[in-house]
């Protein structure tokens, strides 16, 4: 072979490995891509749930408190001969109401706290989605919509440091 | 000829240098770049924080300049801020944004009057710093938002900040959750004198 001859060789060889490359780069990068996460970590993760529920805690021992001493007031009188029934009643009716008391505290605490956690988190996960260009990010719960995934598709410690930085730098 | 040519070129120079950079205190501390004013967007609801600088403060009161330069130092000693809150795309004060009636309104403005700076504090380096000074600007519905004006009084031997500000506020009438801004150690370094 002449000199020229290899050197067009050369040429054709280095045009077919740069289109090899860019064919292989425009199939990866339309590839679509799907990133799983653990839907139940992310929420218990995510720091303003944390600040929210310390928050909410003040309130709710206070009424536990307040429950607790009903509870063993009422245990101690009825050990007791001779307290008059009436008087049972009252303090029954009273623990009752401070244990209901406290389980419509704990049921509307949590209510809200799940309303402005979520308002929250779901711009911020369409935020890392955008960012990462993720075509769908699927959120295993443990109710059975995902039933399997290995850590080739798991985000969910990304997510969770994502979504933890912007809320305390402010956002 | 040429060297006059020259001389104005310099001087052109150098007064396009001096103006590229501000030195008015309320500009600069408003302007986003400078990280003194942060904004924080919940749903349809913007938060917008401002720090400000003893300097921006007495720039606002228009005063002499002998008198400005004696504010800042009165102001001395604390860590000012604003929060102000709007509804995006709304015509009217946040207080009436899906609001069932009068009593909710009521409600929310005692809630901004006197509530809200328990719901409010300071990180500054390993201090939590409370309140200390606070005023809730009711704009009456002349204007798309409303304004809290905080105060928090630094630890002892601190005239200015040198740490970072971790503000935090839980905005209880909305239920955005916790708002948090975040102003740099330094980014307080720059801040043009009076």
């Amino acid at each position: 072979m002449t000199r020229p001859e290899i050197r067009q060789i050369i040429i054709t060889l280095g045009a077919c490995a740069v289109t090899a490359a860019c064919v292989l780069w425009y199939v990866h990068s339309s590839e679509k891509k799907i990133a799983v996460v653990d839907a139940i970590r992310i929420v218990n993760s995510f720091k303003m749930k944390q600040e929210l529920e310390a928050r909410a805690e003040g309130p709710l021992k206070y009424l536990a408190r307040q429950a607790d001493s009903l509870k063993g007031a009422l245990s101690a009188k009825s050990k007791v001969q001779g307290v008059p029934r009436e008087e049972l009643e009252t303090l029954y009716k009273a623990f009752a109401r401070a244990q209901g008391a406290l389980e419509q505290e704990y049921q509307q605490s949590n209510q809200s706290i799940n309303e402005q956690v979520w308002k929250r988190l779901n711009p911020l996960i369409d935020e890392y989605g955008k960012q990462h260009k993720l075509r769908l990010i699927i959120g295993a719960n443990g109710m059975g919509n995902v039933l399997y995934n290995d850590d080739y598709y798991d985000r969910t410690r990304e997510v969770t440091d994502f979504v933890n930085k912007r809320y305390e730098e402010g956002n | 000829m040429k060297k006059v040519i020259n001389h104005m070129l310099c001087g052109a120079l150098l007064i396009a240098a001096g103006c590229s950079r501000e030195h008015d205190p309320v500009s600069y501390a408003e302007n986003n770049d400078n990280g003194l004013r942060k904004q924080v967007s919940v749903g349809s609801m913007l938060y917008d924080i401002q720090y400000k600088p003893a300097e921006y403060v007495a720039r606002m009161e228009h005063l002499a300049p002998a008198g400005e330069r004696q504010r800042a130092r009165e102001l001395e000693g604390m860590a000012w801020f604003n929060i102000s809150f709007r509804v995006r795309d709304y015509n009217q004060s946040p207080l009436r944004y899906q609001v069932s009636g009068l009593e909710e309104y009521t409600a929310r403005q005692d809630y901004y009057l006197n509530q809200a700076p328990k719901d409010i504090y300071l990180l500054y380096g390993k201090d939590t710093l409370y309140v200390s000074s606070y005023w809730f600007e009711n704009n009456q519905n002349l204007a798309l938002h409303e304004t809290m004006v905080l105060g928090f009084r630094l630890p002892d031997g601190h005239r200015r900040p040198q740490q970072d500000l971790r503000l935090s506020f839980y905005d209880r009438v909305y239920r955005n959750g916790i708002i948090k801004a975040v102003i740099r150690k330094e980014d307080l370094e720059d801040v043009p004198a009076l």
